[in-house]
């Protein structure tokens, strides 16, 4: 039996990827930042407690989802007819609210999106590290993070209690 | 989904991730450089593909491979969104499209929360059986894929009221 994802995933996907406005499928097909973009953005917005029922490990380029890219592939094909998507509670309603204030305040940088995306999986997998011993494993993993970038996604973390949302 | 079975879906089932040990190994293979035909083995076709893409163009820039398990995946309920243009109906009326659509025999799925029917089911089972397995099944959202005449698709999506 082949492994299928209900549409009504790829719907929710699309639906909530309408209202983020950044998904564009003829460049999602060519090219590598916009699928990373989406991965991270996913994973994020997994982090705040709004699971779309995506499982990542870590690759090359932090958390990964074979199943999102499969999804978001499909997407790419029927994204136009496609609407929006809202939460039917109200609390995470909000919760998709605070969510959308973070991807602004991280702008559109991909290499940002992919440090924080990437300190939260780190930290998850060794919950006992302090913030030092949570850098070096981060630059272990990506020898060119600066110190000033890991402390602001450190602080973006907090100041969005992503780490307590799970 | 093949053939002529249909899914029940429930939080256990909505999604089977592959093991942990499964992704390992295909990730290792990928880093000895075996052949695609046994990485192929390990990853469905059309994963293969987009994986080994993505893991290829990472490697343009990450030479370090470190693999770890999320160690809360799977195990969060998943939310509930609402389509914006979901057309809001009781049961009995939504009962009562689907027939109709299935008369017309352009529907190519029929996907809801709970049950899903693929076009291999839709054209296989008679349209009593799956009005009969809507109706007991406690679906709250339902999404129909209808061919057009110019070959496009309708897609239509339906909030189930109580």
């Amino acid at each position: 039996m082949n492994q299928f994802t209900p549409k009504s995933q790829v719907f929710s996907l699309g639906g909530i990827l309408k209202r983020l406005g950044f998904f564009e499928p003829r460049r999602f097909k060519k090219d590598f930042e916009r699928r990373l973009i989406t991965q991270k953005t996913i994973y994020i917005l997994q982090a705040f407690g709004l699971y779309l029922g995506y499982s990542f490990n870590w690759y090359l380029r932090g958390p990964y989802s074979p199943g999102l890219t499969r999804d978001a592939y499909s997407l790419a094909e029927m994204y136009q007819y496609i609407p929006s998507a809202r939460f039917q509670n109200p609390n995470e309603e909000k919760r998709f609210g605070e969510f959308q204030k973070m991807l602004e305040e991280i702008g559109k940088n991909s290499r940002f999106l992919e440090l924080i995306a990437s300190t939260h999986f780190v930290r998850r997998v060794n919950p006992e590290l302090d913030s030092e011993g949570l850098f070096k494993q981060i630059v272990n993993r990506k020898p060119r993070t600066r110190r000033s970038d890991f402390d602001r996604a450190i602080e973006l973390l907090g100041k969005y209690r992503i780490l307590e949302s799970e | 989904m093949s053939g002529t079975e249909t899914v029940l879906l429930d939080s256990a089932t909505f999604k089977k991730p592959r093991t942990l040990r499964q992704k390992i190994s295909v990730a290792e293979k990928i880093t000895l450089k075996l052949s695609e035909q046994q990485l192929a083995k390990d990853l469905e076709g059309v994963d293969f593909f987009f994986v080994l893409t993505d893991f290829l163009e990472a490697l343009k820039t990450e030479g370090f491979v470190s693999l770890a398990p999320d160690p809360g995946r799977a195990t969060r309920p998943i939310v509930k969104l609402v389509q914006d243009n979901a057309k809001s109906v009781s049961k009995a009326d939504f009962l009562r499209e689907v027939q109709m659509y299935l008369t017309t025999r352009k529907v190519s799925w029929l996907d809801t929360d709970l049950v899903i029917f693929e076009w291999s089911d839709l054209h296989s089972i008679s349209s009593t059986d799956v009005i009969s397995k809507l109706q007991s099944a406690p679906i709250s959202r339902a999404y129909i894929g209808m061919e057009r005449d110019d070959e496009g698709t309708d897609y239509l999506t339906y909030n189930i009221r109580d």
